[in-house]
């Protein structure tokens, strides 16, 4: 009698913080199918024009294509120069490990606004403001020491012992790599690139202040623009928010349980 | 031992590389983890590290927009001081503390509960997990249109409820609890999923040894779940409170730059070059003043 009351509040905590997460989500959406401004909440009229303004009349298709490459992009960038480096530090000993890892971890604790001024003013000299190579290769040095601790806490994870038995075998280092801990390391490297991944996608202030064209902006920022550009029509707004989740919300659905996995095997180090 | 293990343990171990003599080959495999490492090294010291040593090299001097001039000594960082300097690290401290309190009593009291096994929660968990995904420009906006004083539901409920008439977003204190809760919503996720992750480490034998010893679950909790995630819980608090502390997209979009001038410290920055790079460089230095 006991156990089944405490799991009777447990079912209800749970339930209480799955509504408060999902909810100002379901309003939002409910918001947008609204094709008042939202100011006359009385009439139940839902329609999908918000959407259709938001798709066919602005730029949200061209930021969403922007945000996409910039961010697979940054993916690949990451994990592979990730993958390198925490190869070298899980597998090797050499001087100046532990400094180069504890380095790279506190690098990765500097506000970002700190480096935007000089960022801005370097992309400027360089000529490279409003590309995609400069968001591309801010963004991974930004993910990396992250990205690279995660990766080596995978690495430590599988037995050395399966790539010398390889290696005795005659494979080449790079192709025992291939061949036997990438297989295994997957899990590992769906939940970092998922986590880079929505880390882009949802990235404003490196966004903003190094592509500010029209047509090289990304969803965050198009979003933060549509807001002043249209003024306050929320249905509009609404939409163009529900559209910005959907990508990241649809691959994390797929991907969650390599992402928990992944999140744990790290943190339990 | 076939010849590839005698490499890769001579890789591992790069004086031992030496010890069998030099040779351009050895010197190759010395070398080898420098180069694996080569290309993460390049990407955080040149987009990291030096952009900040730059930081500081600036702080201490006069500029006038682009260009250095000589050496200011502290004088860039008097405004910081000031009585607006002030008020500025007040709010932003009530914001990091409020937020961090509520965010770790959140995601602890959730962790707690979802490791018991219950049915359905996979779909619970995935759900709970859902704000972690939301930018925090839609985290902003959504939250602006749930307090809006027309049509938001939250103030309608309240006033509906409490006969109130608020306006959250239209006074200072408002904004304030605003932005605490929009940010609570939007972080506990992450620290939730890594003291669940801590919580599921714990082995289950000393909950069977304490339930044998007719422990009750508020004992277990307060014995054996608090003291073995301790560690967990100072990494999450510093993790959170960084974040907090440099936090600039949630409550410049929260508060619509501009309609209601809730002073957080970075936004004084957007003002004159050589205020920015002062701004920036101490409350970096705050930062990592509050990691150790």
């Amino acid at each position: 009698m006991f156990r089944d009351r405490v799991a009777l509040w447990m079912y209800v905590v749970v339930g209480l913080a799955s509504l408060v997460a999902i909810l100002p989500l379901a309003w939002l959406f409910v918001l947008s199918l609204d094709p008042t401004q939202g100011v006359a909440s009385t009439s139940t009229e839902l329609s999908l024009r918000n959407y259709a303004a938001v798709v066919f009349d602005s730029f949200m298709g061209r930021y969403l294509v922007n945000t996409t490459i910039v961010a697979v992009l940054t993916v690949i960038c990451t994990l592979i120069s990730a993958c390198l480096g925490a190869y070298a530090a899980s597998r090797f000993r050499f001087p100046g490990r532990e400094t180069v890892m504890v380095g790279l971890l506190i690098a990765s604790m500097t506000p970002v606004i700190a480096v935007l001024v000089p960022l801005y003013a370097y992309a400027a000299k360089l000529q490279m403001l409003n590309t995609y190579h400069v968001r591309i290769i801010v963004f991974t040095a930004w993910q990396l020491p992250g990205t690279l601790w995660l990766i080596r806490a995978f690495l430590d994870a599988i037995p050395i012992e399966l790539e010398e038995a390889a290696l005795v075998d005659g494979c080449s280092r790079f192709g025992a790599f291939v061949k036997i801990v990438l297989p295994l390391l997957r899990p590992g490297l769906i939940a970092a690139g998922l986590i880079v991944f929505v880390y882009v996608w949802n990235e404003f202030i490196i966004a903003v202040s190094l592509a500010s064209k029209q047509d090289m902006r990304l969803v965050s920022v198009g979003l933060y623009f549509y807001l002043s550009d249209f003024g306050v029509e929320w249905g509009k707004i609404a939409a163009g928010a529900i559209i910005s989740i959907l990508p990241p919300a649809i691959l994390f659905f797929l991907l969650q349980r390599h992402l928990i996995h992944g999140l744990s095997a790290g943190a339990v180090k | 031992m076939g010849s590839g293990a005698q490499r890769m343990i001579s890789l591992a171990n790069p004086r031992a590389a030496v010890a069998c003599g030099p040779s351009l080959r050895n010197l190759l495999a010395g070398i080898q983890p420098y180069l694996l490492l080569l290309p993460a090294i390049g990407f955080v010291f040149s987009i990291t590290i030096y952009p900040i040593a730059n930081l500081f090299y600036i702080a201490f001097h006069s500029t006038n927009y682009f260009e250095i001039g000589d050496w200011n000594g502290g004088g860039n960082f008097a405004p910081l001081f000031s009585a607006s300097g002030a008020k500025s690290f007040l709010a932003s401290s009530t914001f990091v503390f409020a937020s961090d309190v509520l965010t770790l009593s959140l995601a602890l009291l959730l962790a707690v509960t979802m490791e018991a096994p219950l049915r359905g929660r996979g779909l619970l968990r995935t759900l709970i997990m859902v704000p972690w995904l939301v930018s925090q420009v839609v985290t902003a906006l959504l939250w602006q249109a749930l307090l809006d004083a027309n049509f938001g539901p939250l103030t309608h409920f309240v006033q509906s409820v409490f006969g109130w008439t608020v306006a959250p977003l239209s006074d200072e204190t408002g904004a304030m609890v605003a932005m605490i809760l929009a940010n609570v919503w939007r972080s506990y996720p992450f620290a939730l999923v890594l003291i669940l992750a801590a919580i599921q480490s714990i082995p289950s034998e000393l909950y069977e040894a304490a339930r044998i010893d007719g422990a009750s679950r508020w004992a277990e909790f307060r014995c054996i779940t608090l003291p073995m995630i301790a560690r967990t819980i100072a990494v999450v608090l510093i993790l959170l409170t960084f974040e907090y502390f440099t936090l600039v997209t949630l409550p410049f979009i929260l508060t619509s730059g501009g309609r209601m001038r809730q002073r957080m410290y970075y936004r004084s920055a957007f003002g004159g070059k050589h205020s920015r790079t002062t701004i920036l460089d101490t409350q970096q230095r705050r930062a990592w003043l509050c990691s150790y």
